[in-house]
């Protein structure tokens, strides 16, 4: 960091001009404030006609300009070497946040930094933006609650890792999605793309989302409230206390949404069709404490809990669905332990520790079934809407999950980071409604996981910290248990087990080419550990699939990163990525006809490049805008289990994946337009995604085709009284396109938003800083 | 301030670039020639599957293409009536498609909603304005206009129902006025507890309709195969009872039969399938034909699944389950034929000219293999390669 020391002379401005590394003095460096010049004498020093208050710049060749407001009469200037500068600000002060989010980037990873200051006015949801990224989709099925996958590169559900403060979030079922988070938790995202960072654990197949959570040092109040169309509201409280002197914090936070997802569509398995969706409402309740010590041993002891409950109704599209739902409820607590300056202020520690008691269900106990005009009849299948009977589950599952982070520094230049993920799960499914219609036990059998994921990753950088190398060793061992159970066994089944062990690595580089320009590129095998569902199926038509074994990647990613300041207002950010990846023993379902099981069985490339550009137009405009093209093609030359019969898809687009998508945004804003200490927003947001079919395109008649679509999304905020109250009012969808991104299940069409905040902040703490690695 | 323009600009001609941007129309293909031959492949490999209806002339085309092909949701059943084809979605869909060949195309004619979820097994043709479609799921019968594609009337089977709301009408076959509708009697889809069953429906008689029962096995007709219940040259009526596909105990597949003229089971003729050893396979056992096609003279041809040759559990890349067979439903005897073991979302069969056609994937092929009934001789490897699992095979008249 540039830094100068200044001291209290006499008279004229006077002062000494170093250099950075050997603390030498600089001769003939040029000082300079308003009209008067000189330059540094043979022993660094200089003399200056200025006075406090006026400006002072100091310039020398090969070192980065240095531009200040003189507050002192005597200043010992040191300069860096420009290569050293990338971190710095020259004119313009970047927030933390923003400082924080350039240094993620400048990491050896292709890296999307989503801040707080893009979240948390708007009125839309996480998916939402999310999907405003380069190279990033979410694949909906419906309305609020639904199924969300988030598609990164053309991977998407569970080979793309999601993370929340680098522990892994995968619910045993999938209960709890990425966007059950409220925005006004969130600190920053991090989308991690076409390789992950080891310390962040977990399997996946090579992209990830890191979700940090915000922690303010203050006490504050943060009330949200929110209604959109579809008769959707959402609220959030957080009630935060920091006592200084104990070093002591404690929070709440309450946080409900609840929505009918009542909007119109057509029924995409019959002609001309149109009804609305009556049968689809969501609820969830997240409540949730913590307490945290600060002046303990530790410097850092949270303890949290959480409670979260949620009920889904199922919205049926081939058939008019009425009674089934999903509801569960989840009960987590957690311990972070974070610790540094050990062993000679080269170690830090961080430690976590998670229970988790997940509870679901799902009804179908419906004794009638109902066409599309409301008509109801007996149940087909004497009862239940859906499957091959009835259900009436509750599937217990116990999660404790361990992750150790021991980050050591060799050196100024070099460290080393272990990394250690421990998941210990079980899961106790009963379904004696289901059992008794099949006549013999099909679903009462536990299953049970453990797996631990370890790397080891060493970093180094070169003196002037333009150059950095990485490395990383990733060993994963999943260990499974159920039972071999299917609709065709008449015995008891036999209880099975699975163990693997698999190896990972990492290898990339970042390099500053210059003040703003750097280039990065990685490499790596990447691992994605088959699950309990995949592993042991349904119980019923799903049959187990012992010999599954691990989806693998080996992804090369290389970027171009450009970020400079150009003046007061204008900052310029550009960022170009190249990406292939070869993905092999991918999962999916199979079947012979009558049952289905999952097989590792496609075997792919991926291959694109998403460019993203942000730019203040004028103090008041600024711009964003990303592109991604993107390929997946099906690599398998013969069908898997044959003689090298040719397979009619190879070569071809993988199907339901998009290939070309873009976003645009513009933001207009004006401080104190309306009131002194208000703050004024407008924003718009293009989102296109180009055509494309969810079967293999093998036909001039190929119908199967999800069609294009452009949507236009309008905002304005306006913050009063140092952001304190902010009304926020949002359009999503505004030309109404029908919108379609995952197979043919259509979503909501034009959306109108009102969100109100308050927030409330006390005094800043300055004794302790957070951090979130 | 002119940046500021030449950016704006430029992210409207980006705008207006992805509005105006639009794909040319696929253009027809222009083929000369009259194709004997229609089939249906699927592509498993994609989730979710899908299906390609298409024709090819004969077998000395070498490869079935799916270029100029209609695409379907998986396993469609097909009709032909003349030159029209008639697409049923089976259980992936709702809407029944007409086509029409034309020189080596399909042409679009028509289509027709069916009940959501109705899934619809079979289809027969009595006239130019009246057709009958089976609808499992409803329990009904769609009476259409074939010709303007329209639902003229439901014949209701509902209360013929046990369990539940539906007797899963299934395979059907008309003569003299009178409709022959099996019913699969299953509450979970896979199983049935039930006696196998035929409805008899008078078409000139107000519908009234007749039930007959057999208890000696179950599961009258498949949902997979149209084809399942026939009439010999004698004009008596078998069927192929699947009793549960083989997964309830005790149960057994076989071929019961209705005399011509009779509006009951033969007490004296039930083929028991299930319990007959055939030499040359693992096990000597099939638990059930998947798709058979009746030729002549009591001889039909069949593709039984040999449970011997399932893992367990079961192993969805290998696994090749399926062996073709040949039937003496008269004496009573089954012989396997010398063609290759195939996955379940093939083993389709028809005659064409001398030959029996075999639509099988293959360990070492997926295309059409025949056998010939002059000969009896099997082809090495497929005549015609497919693209996709070859699940129908028919022939223009």
């Amino acid at each position: 960091m540039l830094f100068f020391i200044v001291h209290i002379s006499q008279a004229q401005i006077t002062g000494v001009v170093l250099d950075d590394d050997s603390d030498e003095t600089l001769v003939g460096a040029v000082i300079r404030s308003g009209k008067q010049h000189t330059v540094t004498k043979v022993d660094g020093t200089f003399e200056i006609n200025a006075q406090v208050g006026d400006s002072l710049e100091v310039r020398f060749l090969g070192y980065k300009t240095y531009q200040t407001i003189i507050t002192k009469k005597h200043l010992r200037v040191v300069l860096r070497h420009k290569s050293e500068m990338l971190d710095e600000i020259n004119v313009i002060d970047l927030s933390q946040e923003e400082t924080e989010a350039k240094r993620i980037k400048s990491s050896v990873n292709s890296v999307t930094v989503i801040t707080s200051k893009e979240l948390i006015s708007r009125a839309g949801n996480l998916n939402e933006i999310l999907a405003r990224q380069a190279g990033i989709q979410i694949r909906q099925t419906g309305g609020l609650g639904s199924q969300a996958r988030i598609n990164i590169r053309g991977l998407e559900g569970k080979r793309v890792q999601i993370f929340i403060d680098g522990n892994p979030l995968n619910t045993p079922d999938g209960s709890l999605g990425i966007n059950d988070l409220p925005l006004q938790v969130i600190e920053r995202i991090e989308v991690y793309k076409g390789s992950v960072p080891a310390w962040l654990g977990g399997d996946g197949l090579g992209s990830a989302v890191n979700v940090v959570i915000r922690h303010r040092d203050l006490s504050y109040v943060d009330v949200n409230l929110a209604r959109q169309s579809y008769n959707t509201s959402r609220a959030g409280l957080i009630l935060k206390k920091s006592f200084d002197r104990q070093g002591i914090e404690a929070g709440v936070g309450v946080f409900n949404t609840y929505s009918d997802n009542n909007y119109s569509m057509d029924v995409p398995f019959q002609e001309d069709l149109n009804v609305v969706r009556d049968h689809d409402k969501f609820h969830s309740l997240l409540v949730g404490g913590g307490i945290t010590f600060t002046k303990l041993w530790f410097d850092e002891i949270e303890l949290e809990g959480a409670y979260m409950s949620t009920q889904k109704e199922i919205q049926g599209i081939t058939r008019n669905i009425q009674h089934a739902e999903n509801h569960g409820t989840t009960l987590v607590g957690v311990m972070n332990l974070k610790k540094t300056g050990l062993l000679n202020n080269r170690l830090s520690l961080r430690y976590t520790l998670i229970k988790g008691k997940i509870d679901v269900a799902f009804v179908d106990t419906s004794s009638y079934s109902y066409s599309w005009d409301g008509n109801r009849t007996p149940s087909i299948y004497g009862r239940g809407e859906l499957g091959n009977g009835p259900n009436l589950s509750d599937t217990k599952q116990n999660e404790l999950r361990h992750r150790l982070n021991l980050n050591y520094s060799l050196n100024e230049t070099s460290n080393l980071n272990f990394n250690n993920t421990i998941r210990k799960g079980d899961f106790n499914p009963t379904d004696d409604v289901a059992n008794e219609f099949a006549g013999k036990n099909l679903f009462n059998y536990p299953g049970a996981l453990f797996n631990s994921v370890s790397s080891l990753t060493f970093e180094k950088q070169n003196k002037h910290l333009s150059f950095l190398f990485s490395a990383a060793i990733k060993h994963y061992f999943n260990h499974t248990e159920g039972y071999n159970t299917n609709i065709y066994l008449q015995e008891s089944p036999e209880g099975i087990n699975s163990n693997t062990h698999n190896w990972g690595y990492n290898l990339g580089f970042r390099y500053n080419i210059n003040e703003y320009l750097l280039v990065k590129a990685v490499h790596e095998r990447a691992v994605r550990l088959p699950n309990n569902a995949e592993i042991f199926g349904d119980g019923v038509l799903i049959t187990p699939s012992l010999k599954l074994q691990p989806e693998e990647a080996y992804n090369y990613t290389a970027g171009l990163v450009y970020d400079r300041i150009m003046n007061s207002y204008r900052r310029i950010q550009a960022e170009v990525n190249g990406f292939y990846m070869s993905v092999d023993n991918l999962i999916q379902l199979a079947g012979n006809g009558l049952s289905l099981g999952y097989v590792n069985y496609a075997k792919a490339y991926i291959i694109g490049t998403d460019l993203e550009l942000k730019t203040d137009i004028t103090p008041w405009l600024c711009s964003g805008l990303n592109l991604t093209y993107q390929k997946v093609v099906d690599n398998n030359q013969y069908i898997p289990g044959t003689q090298e019969v040719e397979n009619p898809t190879y070569g071809l687009d993988i199907p339901n994946i998009p290939q070309f998508f873009a976003n645009l945004n513009l933001e207009l804003h004006k401080n104190n337009l309306l009131l002194n200490n208000s703050n004024t927003r407008f924003l718009y947001d293009l989102a296109y995604t180009q055509e494309y079919n969810y079967g293999f395109a093998l036909s001039v008649y190929d119908q199967f085709v999800i069609p294009s679509f452009l949507t236009h999304t309008v905002s304005f905020e306006q913050s009063f009284q140092k952001d304190r109250y902010t009304i926020t009012l949002e359009v999503n969808n505004l030309s109404d396109q029908m919108v379609i991104n995952n197979f043919n299940q259509p979503l909501p069409g034009r959306t109108y938003r009102i969100k109100l905040r308050c927030l409330l902040l006390g005094k800043k703490t300055q004794n302790h800083q957070h951090q979130n690695h | 301030m002119n940046k500021t323009k030449i950016t704006l600009i430029a992210l409207i001609a980006l705008i207006f670039c992805f509005t105006a941007c639009e794909e040319d129309e696929p253009e027809t293909p222009i083929i000369d020639e009259n194709h004997d031959i229609i089939l249906v492949t699927n592509i498993n490999s994609s989730s979710p599957a899908t299906a390609y209806i298409g024709t090819i002339k004969d077998l000395n085309v070498n490869e079935f293409e799916v270029s100029n092909a209609r695409q379907s949701t998986q396993t469609p059943f097909l009709v032909l009536d003349g030159d029209d084809v008639y697409a049923l979605p089976n259980q992936r869909g709702d809407v029944l498609k007409k086509y029409k060949r034309n020189n080596g195309l399909l042409d679009e004619v028509g289509s027709l909603s069916l009940p959501s979820g109705s899934i619809s097994i079979s289809m027969v043709v009595e006239s130019q304005d009246r057709a009958y479609v089976s609808l499992w799921v409803t329990g009904k019968i769609a009476v259409i206009n074939p010709t303007t594609m329209t639902l003229i009337e439901y014949i209701d089977l509902t209360s013929y129902a046990i369990g539940d709301a539906s007797p899963d009408p299934a395979n059907m076959v008309l003569r003299d006025g009178k409709l022959y509708v099996t019913c699969t009697q299953t509450s979970d889809g896979y199983t049935s507890a039930h006696p196998a069953q035929v409805l008899i429906i008078d078409l000139e008689n107000g519908n009234s309709i007749t039930s007959v029962t057999d208890s000696r096995t179950s599961w009258a007709g498949a949902i997979d195969d149209m084809h399942a219940m026939f009439f010999d040259e004698k004009g008596d009526l078998y069927m192929f009872c699947v009793a549960s596909y083989g997964f309830m105990p005790g149960q057994k597949c076989g071929f019961l039969r209705i005399k011509n003229g009779e509006t009951e089971f033969d007490p004296d003729y039930f083929f028991n399938v299930a319990d007959y050893n055939i030499s040359g396979i693992p096990g000597n056992k099939i638990d059930y034909f998947q798709h058979i096609y009746y030729h002549e003279n009591g001889t039909l041809f069949g593709a039984g699944n040999i449970y011997a040759l399932a893992s367990n559990p079961p192993d969805y890349v290998n696994d090749r389950t399926v062996g073709s067979f040949k039937v003496d439903i008269y004496n009573q005897t089954i012989t396997k034929l010398d063609l290759p073991y195939c996955n379940g979302y093939s083993a389709s069969l028809t005659k064409y000219e001398k030959n029996i056609l075999w639509g099988l994937s293959t360990e070492t092929g997926v295309g059409i293999y025949t056998y010939d009934l002059s000969t009896g001789t099997t082809s090495d490897g497929p005549v015609v390669t497919t693209q996709g699992d070859p699940s129908v095979i028919e022939i223009f008249d």
